[in-house]
């Protein structure tokens, strides 16, 4: 049996029959049916990269669940003046916090905090490793408009390489039984995925096919998923440049597409390289319900791992 | 007339067809008779009966620390370590801090040495004044004066020119330049092997390409002009491919292996003692496991242990690069680059004979034959071999024992291993350096 224990890092020990128990929970916080009896919690936002969106969310999430939200600012912090890591998480454990929320730039890190504190930890994004809360989000997206997941197919376009959500999310949808189409240059797209992922279950074999171009069946897929292209990335590496970057997803190009497809992005878009600016606020695009749904789902996450406390 | 008489041991040595049960007698620090059933009278007897005594062990690779970050190890402690693990003869690199690049730093050195060690602890010189790849150390002065080579370890010698001049000085002196071999151009950045590893746990990739690249080059140089040159702590297979490659066609390339890069493959960077989990687990990102170059694929692996086999690879080495718990307490991409490996290296090659990757022979022949001929060549030394006249430097091992890695197991002032928590077949019960038993298992 796969819980979410004490820490959420990555949701690669999740099952599929738990993520449906959580999804089904988000549900109901959304729905307003169910009231969490959880009080008088610490919570601690401890954030190494810049954030809004992220923290913002989880500060509602604390905030609606009526426990106290502390954010320690580590730009004016004790970093600035050279304290290690470690000893910032053993600062943090002194003063007492049932949760910790943690940014961080370098992948890997979650897990470092996780095995230094006594607290509950849950990883709000990692360097390239996972963001776990943001893939819940999405799972959670598709699943109140009533889709069966086995039934989808999945294309997510751009930085997979680099990026953090396609790391967890592919597995997200891979656990749900969805196929997943991957598109964008060779470079941000390594096949080596594919065996990392059939490692860890003999069910995800041939469920991960590489695109280069828009293709049929990328055309025909349910969902786009558009990953947020880092620009310094691409200003650093020789193999690319940022204004060359052709899988944008405009009005003309959303025609090609079949007509009940839904566009994502785990935000924040950078307009006019990704998605165009009619295609972010269009009827097709769920963003808006990926940010809205974020904050039911880390609900539900605080609340589980303070429970299980 | 200082006598010492091993009795009963099973005495193993390829290069002296040594392999069965003898006894040993050493006269003043020297190997005096190997043979049947010695019976000499007035002398202390040490008994064999079930070990296995092999030639000392020489590790061309070591990292003391000292001068600079003696908080990680000093050259006493180093060197103790040294000889737990079996080595009664090391050389130190020279990137401390100051850097050992000049004859007042030669001759402090060999002072701390002569002060603290046990064993024979051999200096480098870096090759450049400050390892920085600009201009050249003294080389005629300083080989005049005892460093056994040269090496800017850490780094490679970036420039072809630099590095072809301090060859021929080098050479000239009967030396060699241990380079080592990562070109900075392709690093990336980089801190684990490229492949689904890296891309898994997010970190960012140092691509084979880096020590490919540099191999060639090196071994282009040395063939162009005929020069020796001595490539440290090869991991992949295509180095070990091109190094074949030259050595079939005469180039003089002697090659390093280290025993974690023999032993462990990118895998154990899960944590997990090379297992693939499940899932990532809290002891995942092990910044024990984070070495330069990094630990590499097992089919790398596994073509390191064939170029040990065919003699493409001449000498293993630790590379022992200790790090304080405080440095390794960080995030993987922030924790230094090393494994502490003096006291490990021989029962971790130990477990390579256990699965038949490797013989006993073979490790005999690497850590003690071949580095002992390099030495005695610039020395004039007599060691790594079990053989009349030789330095009595050699090691009892009991390979029915077990050795029990924990934290405790390390007198190294550091134990950055990823081997904390193995128990290991084989146990190092006795070492002996001139004669003198200096370090003995009482457990």
């Amino acid at each position: 049996m796969n819980f979410l224990r004490k820490h959420l890092l990555d949701i690669d020990h999740l099952s599929k029959d738990y993520i449906y128990d959580l999804l089904d929970g988000i549900k109901q916080i959304k729905r307003k049916e169910y009231k969490s009896n959880i009080k008088g919690k610490d919570v601690c936002a401890l954030f190494y990269e810049d954030s809004t969106r992220t923290k913002l969310s989880f500060q509602k999430a604390v905030t609606n669940l009526g426990l106290n939200f502390h954010n320690l600012d580590v730009q004016k912090s004790s970093l600035s003046k050279g304290e290690t890591f470690y000893n910032t998480i053993k600062t943090i454990n002194s003063i007492g916090m049932d949760l910790i929320i943690l940014r961080h730039f370098s992948s890997g890190a979650c897990y470092f905090l996780a095995n230094n504190t006594a607290s509950s930890v849950i990883n709000a994004g990692d360097g390239s490793h996972a963001h776990p809360t943001q893939t819940l989000s999405d799972l959670f997206t598709i699943f109140e408009l009533d889709k069966k997941f086995e039934d989808l197919e999945i294309s997510i376009i751009g930085d997979v390489l680099y990026s953090r959500v396609a790391r967890s999310t592919l597995l997200g949808f891979l656990k749900m039984g969805s196929k997943i189409n991957i598109l964008g240059p060779k470079e941000l797209t390594p096949h080596v995925i594919t065996e990392i992922y059939e490692s860890l279950d003999k069910s995800y074999k041939n469920k991960i096919k590489f695109y280069e171009d828009f293709e049929k069946p990328i055309l025909d897929s349910n969902f786009i998923m558009a990953l947020r292209i880092q620009k310094e990335r691409f200003d650093s590496g020789s193999f690319m440049n940022f204004q060359t970057y052709k899988w944008k997803i405009d009005s003309d190009r959303l025609k090609t597409f079949n007509n009940d497809i839904l566009i994502m992005h785990p935000g924040p878009v950078n307009e006019e390289i990704e998605l165009s600016h009619e295609i972010v606020h269009s009827n097709r695009s769920v963003i808006s319900k990926q940010v809205e749904n974020g904050v039911h789902v880390r609900q539900k996450v605080i609340e589980e791992l303070l429970t299980n406390e | 007339m200082n006598k010492l008489l091993f009795k009963n041991f099973e005495i193993i040595d390829p290069s002296q067809n040594l392999n069965s049960i003898k006894d040993l007698l050493i006269v003043d620090g020297k190997i005096q008779e190997i043979s049947h059933s010695l019976d000499i009278s007035d002398v202390k007897i040490i008994d064999g009966s079930n070990k296995t005594l092999i030639p000392g062990l020489i590790d061309f690779h070591v990292h003391y620390r000292d001068p600079g970050e003696t908080y990680k190890e000093d050259i006493k402690t180093g060197s103790e370590a040294s000889a737990k693990g079996g080595f009664t003869t090391v050389v130190m690199m020279s990137n401390t801090n100051p850097t050992i690049d000049n004859l007042g730093a030669l001759i402090e050195q060999k002072k701390i040495i002569d002060e603290n060690c046990r064993i024979r602890v051999l200096q480098t010189s870096s090759v450049t004044i400050g390892r920085k790849g600009e201009s050249l150390v003294d080389i005629d002065l300083l080989s005049k004066n005892g460093v056994v080579s040269f090496s800017d370890d850490g780094d490679v010698i970036s420039d072809p020119k630099i590095l072809d001049q301090a060859l021929e000085l080098a050479n000239k002196n009967n030396r060699t330049i241990l380079e080592h071999c990562e070109d900075h151009g392709l690093l990336n950045d980089g801190i684990i092997n490229d492949g689904s590893v890296a891309l898994r746990l997010g970190l960012k990739s140092r691509p084979k390409s880096a020590e490919i690249s540099s191999v060639k080059r090196d071994i282009e140089i040395a063939k162009k002009n005929g020069r020796w040159v001595y490539l440290q702590h090869i991991s992949c297979k295509e180095s070990v491919e091109i190094i074949r490659e030259a050595k079939k066609q005469g180039v003089k390339v002697t090659a390093e292996v280290t025993p974690h890069h023999l032993y462990m493959n990118e895998l154990w960077t899960y944590g997990e003692k090379g297992e693939l989990p499940s899932w990532i687990d809290l002891g995942a990102y092990d910044t024990n496991t984070r070495v330069n170059p990094p630990l590499r694929s097992e089919d790398d692996r596994l073509s390191l242990l064939e170029a040990v086999n065919d003699n493409t690879i001449d000498v293993i080495a630790t590379d022992h690069a200790p790090h304080s718990r405080g440095d390794k307490l960080n995030t993987f991409d922030s924790a230094p680059a090393g494994i502490n490996g003096a006291e490990t290296a021989f029962v971790t090659l130990l477990q390579l004979v256990e699965k038949k990757e490797l013989s006993l022979q073979k490790i005999i022949e690497t850590m003690c034959n071949k580095p002992g001929e390099i030495l005695d060549d610039i020395l004039n030394l007599k060691i790594g071999k079990i053989k009349k006249g030789y330095s009595a430097d050699l090691v009892a091992v009991d390979n029915n024992d077990t050795t029990k890695i924990n934290e405790d197991f390390f007198i190294s002032k550091s134990d950055n291993s990823p081997l904390i928590g193995s128990t290991m077949k084989g146990k190092i019960k006795m070492t002996i350096f001139n004669g003198k038993v200096i370090f003995e298992d009482k457990k």
